[in-house]
């Protein structure tokens, strides 16, 4: 059962939500509706200025660049779900602003500026996702459709700091008498407090939720590195290899018999026997 | 006034460092193994402004932790033979992960030019590299290469030279974060007056030691105090771990990879662009490596690789074969013309002339053997056979890289013997060379033919099919029996990267074959020559006795050993010398007894009517599947392993291939 039991507003912009879910505590970050457009401002300078929907079409642009060779007008149609014109205008103010080199043929390519711009959209959208999918465990879905509203609206800043607070919550899952302090002090220095690393110890608690070995992964689904155990060399084996807490590894196939299996991390493709696998337990993303 | 220095190349596999050695050194290298193991060795020269620079090639790894043979090799060299400059090559396109290499030398205090290759793949990716930054960062010097197009070469060498006369030592330091740096301060206090084995450095230490680098660990056993550091070294690790909430090594490596991650992000920028080597090598892989496609494809492969080895090289064999036989004749039949003493012209002949043949009938297969061999390693193939056959062969207690040399033994034994250098583990390797001969070899077909052809007319294709699966059943238990006797507590893991495929540079893939092959003819041709010359004295002494007759000591030798076949059902001498001249060739075997029967065709066929019946007939077949590699198997053996293994070879063949014939024989019998 999940229920609000606190509900504290800390700034003139931010309220904080507590809520428990089971054993465990999760505290939510939600701007004060009231002050979005105030926040707005602030928080996107040296953004270009851009409205939403500018942010929306940028981020459209780089997603599919990511995926194709070229971008064309229709792909981002496609992808948004709005009129031709309606791209193609916005595609003229983008390039006002130096961030889109939009060609002829339909052909649209970013500008340097314009990916940075775009990635750090694009990095938001997923760290947002990632808070609202992780520690809110709201649905797939939701969370997609919920990052992209919320994700015009927040800056640099707080994004940082959500990434550190999810990786706060991954290590010190459980709240104790100063946990927010706690995670204000790991936000601002790094060093986790003593007792979670020995609640970790002394229970033998698995401290991130849905782990499970490298080797039961399915093909295609992602996950990321949570402890490597295993005999001396193997250990040190996947470890020089890059196999390390917080690495992301994807499983990219199995081998015609099933065995080994093809695992892609930091860009580059490692073959391992599911049995050096099963040595790797990592935090199932996707 | 000439300088003379010493630069040794480390890098990751596939990071196109031996195509940057080849740039450098051109064809001044040389190839041998390092010392006491069979790992290749290149040393290369050349010479830059009246400075003469000698080029070690390291094995390529991925780190220098003292887990497997080659990074021990390439820690070894850098500690004891002290190079001046240490080259490290790193796959641009891959850097954070090739970086990985550099922090174990810059913690080595080695004196470092980065060699950063491939900035072609880089710049079709869409990635920058702000060289300038990296340098900085690092305060190393960084050149840009493309090896395989040999550019940035002249610029290397300007730095290689450089760097020698700084000689400074890096002053980058990894920072492990607070916690750790405590533990790494509080060691190094402890360390500090000790006299440090071979001038490492005090950090070094301190980190291998929380790190329980196996072999620091040993070295520090030396030190006066050694307990005492040893238990500090372990109350700290300990005390750190409890801290950090992970163990040590996890937590050291984690830093240096973090360390990596900023830095490559610091020092890149991603324009938009695809990443098209990835892309197009995903794409390649996902047939080549599909789930039904991909072992069609490697056998099919493996089928095109055996016809190009045998098909193609067996009439250029044959025509080396009759080269020297034709010499022989020639040069015995010229020397009795000028009356020369028989002997001398039968030593010419039959003994050097087709000594020296014998070996270089060897050498199209070899060449084309190892020309594949070299294009499939450098496309990037041989990762994915592995990749497709390893649950077979890891069942069989292999590694799945052992398929291929297993299927060339089908061919010719040496190729296949030859082929198990692209295994890293020795476990793997040596277990893969024993059990090679078992894999019957095209050489022994002309025994089955005869046989099957003499005594089982009818049902020919079956017999032979039945000593070839035979073949391979024994390897499997001589695997598995070999594994669990002189390897049970090796674990070899497959953990191996697939690299992006690549087009094979036709320069680096020649040098591959000539080195290889080069190998070959000096090592084992010496001993197959010598092996040849020796048949020749038995067979030809003592003088007037008829060649190879049952006057000469080969003769002898049959008469002697003939009692001990009779189990299997063959105890007369003319199966035993047939047998014992088998070991030059196995071909020689259906020769040799034409020559003993003084029969050939129809007649020889009646002649082995008299003597075998079908079932002897059989196990003489066995026996000439198992029984004793031929001379330049031994030979080769000899090469790859040492006298060790190769006794054990010998011994084993004789004694399985004697015992499965008796078998054979006498259950035959009571049916």
């Amino acid at each position: 059962m999940a229920g609000i039991f606190l509900f504290e507003k800390i700034s003139e912009n931010f309220v904080i939500f507590f809520l428990t879910k089971g054993q465990k505590q999760y505290i939510m970050l939600a701007l004060a509706n009231k002050e979005r457009k105030a926040y707005i401002q602030e928080g996107n300078e040296g953004m270009n200025d851009l409205t939403p929907s500018l942010e929306d079409y940028l981020e459209a642009i780089l997603v599919t660049s990511l995926r194709r060779k070229v971008v064309r007008v229709k792909d981002i149609v496609r992808l948004l779900n709005v009129k031709t014109a309606s791209v193609v205008g916005a595609m003229k103010t983008l390039a006002q602003k130096g961030l889109v080199a939009h060609e002829r043929y339909g052909y649209i390519e970013l500008t340097h500026q314009g990916v940075a711009v775009a990635s750090e959209i694009y990095d938001r959208h997923k760290t947002l996702y990632r808070f609202l999918r992780e520690v809110l465990d709201v649905d797939a879905e939701t969370a997609a459709k919920d990052a992209c509203r919320i994700e015009h609206h927040i800056g640099k800043k707080t994004t940082e700091r959500m990434v550190k607070f999810i990786k706060f919550i991954e290590t010190c899952p459980e709240g104790g008498p100063l946990w927010l302090s706690s995670f204000h002090h790991y936000a601002k220095t790094g060093s986790r407090p003593e007792h979670c690393a020995k609640r970790e110890e002394a229970t033998g608690q698995k401290v991130i939720p849905r782990s499970s070995p490298l080797s039961s992964l399915k093909v295609g689904s992602k996950g990321r590195v949570v402890q490597i155990t295993g005999d001396q060399g193997i250990k040190r084996r996947l470890l020089d290899m890059g196999i390390v807490p917080g690495t992301e590894v994807k499983v990219e196939k199995a081998a015609p018999l099933g065995d080994p299996i093809d695992v892609v991390l930091k860009g580059y493709h490692l073959s391992l026997r599911r049995q050096e696998a099963s040595a790797v337990t990592v935090e199932v993303i996707e | 006034m000439k300088r003379e220095i010493k630069v040794a190349l480390a890098g990751n596999p596939n990071s196109g460092k031996t195509t940057v050695f080849n740039n450098l050194t051109g064809s001044h290298q040389h190839v041998g193994n390092w010392p006491g193991v069979t790992v290749e060795k290149k040393e290369g020269k050349f010479t830059y402004q009246g400075t003469e620079v000698t080029v070690i090639d390291l094995p390529g790894t991925y780190s220098l932790s003292a887990y497997s043979l080659d990074e021990r090799i390439a820690r070894d060299f850098l500690l004891h033979e002290t190079p001046d400059v240490v080259v490290v090559i790193i796959d641009a396109s891959n850097l954070e992960r090739n970086l990985y290499l550099l922090c174990h030398l810059l913690e080595l205090g080695t004196n470092v030019v980065l060699d950063l290759n491939m900035m072609d793949v880089v710049e079709n990716q869409g990635i920058k590299i702000d060289t300038s930054k990296l340098s900085r960062i690092l305060n190393v010097p960084v050149i840009e290469t493309v090896a395989n197009k040999n550019e940035g070469m002249e610029g290397l060498k300007v730095a290689i030279v450089t760097a020698a006369e700084n000689k400074r030592s890096p002053t980058f330091k990894i920072d492990y974060g607070k916690v750790i740096e405590e533990g790494i301060t509080e060691l190094s206090e402890l360390l500090k007056d000790k006299a440090l084995p071979r001038g490492y450095t005090l950090r070094w230490v301190a980190v291998k030691l929380l790190e329980a680098d196996p072999e620091i660990l040993e070295n520090v056993e030396s030190l006066p105090q050694a307990q005492q550091i040893q238990k500090a070294a372990l109350e700290c690790s300990a005390r750190l771990e409890r801290r950090l909430g992970y163990d040590l090594e996890t937590a050291l490596v984690e830093r240096r990879y973090g360390l990596l991650e900023g830095l490559v992000r610091e020092c890149t920028e991603r324009h938009l662009g695809v990443e098209r080597r990835h892309e197009i090598s995903d794409q390649i892989d996902r047939v080549v490596t599909n789930k039904l496609l991909g072992i069609p494809i490697f056998l099919g492969l493996m089928w095109l690789s055996f016809q190009l080895v045998f098909t193609v090289g067996s009439p250029l064999a044959g025509l080396i074969d009759s080269f020297f036989g034709w010499l022989g004749d020639t040069t015995s039949g010229a020397l009795e013309a000028i009356g020369s003493p028989g002997w001398f012209s039968s030593l010419l002949a039959e003994g050097v002339i087709s000594g020296v043949g014998s070996v270089l009938v060897f050498l199209p297969n070899i060449l084309l053997l190892f020309l594949i061999i070299a294009i499939l390693e450098d496309s990037g193939y041989m990762a994915r056979a592995a990749f497709v056959m390893d649950r077979i062969m890891h069942a069989l207690g292999l590694h799945g890289k052992s398929f291929i040399p297993m299927i060339l033994g089908f061919g010719c034994n040496i190729p296949g013997i030859m082929a198990t250098r692209t295994l890293k583990s020795e476990k793997d390797r040596i277990l893969t060379i024993l059990v090679n001969p078992l894999m019957s070899c095209s050489a022994r077909l002309p025994i089955y033919v005869l046989f099957a052809g003499t005594f089982f007319p009818e049902r020919q294709g079956l017999v032979v099919f039945s000593l070839y699966l035979m073949g391979i059943v024994l390897a499997i238990l001589v695997a598995r029996l070999f594994k669990s006797i002189f390897f049970k507590h090796e674990v070899a893991p497959l953990i191996m990267e697939l690299p992006p495929y690549r087009l094979p540079q036709a320069r680096g893939v020649l040098i591959h074959m000539w080195e290889r092959g080069s190998l070959f003819l000096k090592k084992a041709g010496t001993i197959i020559a010598g092996g040849v010359v020796l048949i020749w004295l038995l067979a030809y002494f003592p003088l007037h006795a008829e060649y190879a007759s049952a006057q000469s000591l080969i003769g002898k030798l049959g008469s002697f050993v003939a009692p001990l076949l009779k189990p299997a059902g063959f105890g007369f001498p003319q199966a035993a010398v047939a047998l014992i001249f088998g070991i030059l060739a196995k071909e020689v075997v259906v020769g040799t007894l034409g020559t003993l029967y003084s029969a050939e065709g129809v007649a020889l066929k009646a002649a082995l009517l008299q003597h075998f019946t079908p079932l002897s007939a059989y196990a003489f077949m066995v026996m000439s599947l198992i029984y004793i590699p031929c001379l330049a198997a031994i030979a080769t053996i000899k090469r790859e392993t040492n006298w060790k293994w190769t006794g054990l070879a010998v011994g084993y063949s004789l004694i399985l291939g004697w015992v499965v014939a008796v078998l054979i024989y006498q259950i035959g019998r009571l049916l």
